[in-house]
């Protein structure tokens, strides 16, 4: 299945936009350093739409009180705060739970996405 | 996480219907307190025009979720909080899922806030009704309000809840939590006007509300503990004779969970054998009175197998104390088709979305059945 979601111009670094690949609602994201990802546009959690909420850099620590930048690109949910991995569709807090994610590419000026 | 704007377009309602609900906590908020200014005596304007008084806030973090107190999607494009907007709160609410009647529960309020300037803060509680009533309460069928008053200065909260009590749409007493116990001898007459007008007393966490160890140096270990206060207020309402005193008072809490019920019941069982004689102005078991006259909304909900919920449930010894609750517009909402367990019998659903809060809240209109 592919579906054009966007033109490419359409899609700024840091930005996502949501859409549909058949039945089922996607975002896309572009990073800041220009990969395009897709998943399901739905918390695993309560459904909230991933494409109304934040995407971003992993935050993480190993001793109470640090915090470092861990270069996962992440998508945050709006409500809750739920944080996926967009390269795998895991969440950050337990890698076996997973969103769908889909291939994203930049085909003649338009953003497609595919499984 | 670094924040990045987003050029999402707006999500389409889902037609998502879900149960039929009453919702006991909808958050509505000004965005400004110079949105209270019309409605606020003349001779307090200059303390926020000129002076810039703000509410006492205690609790030290910042909240980590994507749109900090609110859901993300809830704030408006200008920088206004979510809960601000009626247009915004009626689609993302009242008309995405299947609201027959929600109650609105406003901000944190004066009895949340620490003693002092008194009369000022009186005065803004009569303001924000005022506000309350003109620019939510009135425009939507399915709104009803709550009368919010300063705890601090009992004789005028009861004048406030009498000014109020004849506005067919105010059903609740609101109460925020701060430092105290509501069950202190100088709140009772704010009980008293509360059961005389056959409101239900709301009682709230906010930010001003601790844990047993103060607020914890994370934001995650204060949002774990709320419970904590909550158990703190039931149990001064029991032991300090308030709600025998006014039998037929009934209390809500709210924004605090329910897990916390069943354990409650049989310690405080346990303690009103033991030490009764301390005191006999308590006439019943803690968990009769509180199966009776205190209610539970249910969100933050934690997250239940149905098997659990029900066995929570039976440990309560009532399936009608527990109240669905959302919490629009904050972060941690509850979704009225995610947040509880769909394996559980109708008959049960639909006493926790919708006939306990509806027993509860005997002000509200009662459903019209064709």
């Amino acid at each position: 299945m592919k579906q054009v979601v966007c033109k490419t111009d359409e899609l700024h670094p840091g930005q996502m936009v949501s859409g549909k690949l058949g039945p089922m609602p996607i975002v896309v994201v572009r990073t800041q350093d220009g990969e395009l990802f897709g998943m399901i546009d739905k918390c695993l959690h309560q459904g909230g739409p991933l494409s109304r909420g934040q995407v971003g850099t992993g935050q993480d620590g190993d001793t109470c009180g640090q915090y470092f930048y861990d270069g996962r690109p992440i998508i945050k949910c709006p409500w809750h705060g739920f944080e996926y991995d967009l390269r795998t569709g895991a969440t950050l807090f337990d890698e076996n739970l997973k969103l769908q994610t889909f291939t994203v590419r930049e085909e003649d000026g338009q953003v497609v996405a595919e499984t | 996480m670094t924040a990045s704007p987003t050029t999402a377009p707006p999500v389409q309602a889902n037609v998502r219907p879900g149960p039929e609900f009453i919702d006991t906590d909808v958050h509505e908020v000004h965005a400004s307190l110079r949105e209270l200014l019309p409605y606020l005596e003349p001779i307090w304007h200059k303390y926020i025009t000129d002076y810039g008084w703000q509410p006492d806030a205690l609790r030290p973090h910042a909240q980590a979720s994507a749109g900090g107190l609110d859901r993300l999607d809830s704030k408006l494009p200008d920088g206004r909080p979510g809960g601000s907007d009626f247009d915004l709160l009626k689609e993302q609410l009242l008309d995405e899922w299947n609201v027959h009647q929600a109650i609105l529960t406003g901000k944190p309020n004066a009895s949340g806030m620490r003693e002092g300037w008194t009369e000022f803060k009186t005065a803004l509680m009569s303001a924000y009704n005022d506000w309350e009533i003109e620019n939510w309460v009135e425009r939507d069928d399915r709104l009803f309000g709550s009368i919010h008053v300063n705890a601090w200065d009992a004789p005028n909260a009861v004048r406030e809840i009498d000014r109020l009590a004849a506005h067919p749409k105010m059903v609740q007493v609101m109460l925020y939590i701060g430092e105290e116990a509501f069950g202190a001898p100088q709140y009772h007459p704010i009980f008293e006007a509360a059961e005389r007008h056959g409101m239900v007393l709301g009682i709230h966490h906010c930010q001003n509300s601790p844990t047993a160890l103060g607020y914890g140096r994370y934001y995650a270990e204060w949002h774990t503990l709320i419970p904590q206060v909550f158990m703190s207020q039931v149990i001064s309402l029991i032991f300090n004779g308030v709600l025998d005193k006014y039998p037929n008072l009934k209390v809500n809490m709210i924004e605090g969970g329910f897990s916390y019920v069943p354990h409650l019941m049989w310690r405080a069982d346990q303690q009103y054998r033991e030490l009764r004689q301390e005191v006999p102005w308590v006439k019943r078991k803690p968990s009769d009175i509180i199966r009776d006259q205190v209610r539970f909304a249910t969100q933050p909900v934690e997250e239940f197998t149905g098997p659990q919920l029900e066995t929570l449930i039976g440990q309560m010894e009532s399936d009608e104390i527990i109240c669905f609750s959302t919490d629009y517009p904050h972060w941690d909402f509850d979704s009225p088709v995610e947040a509880l367990p769909n394996d559980i019998p109708e008959s049960l659903k639909r006493k926790l979305y919708f006939d306990n809060a509806a027993a509860t809240y005997q002000r509200l209109p009662a459903k019209v059945t064709a």
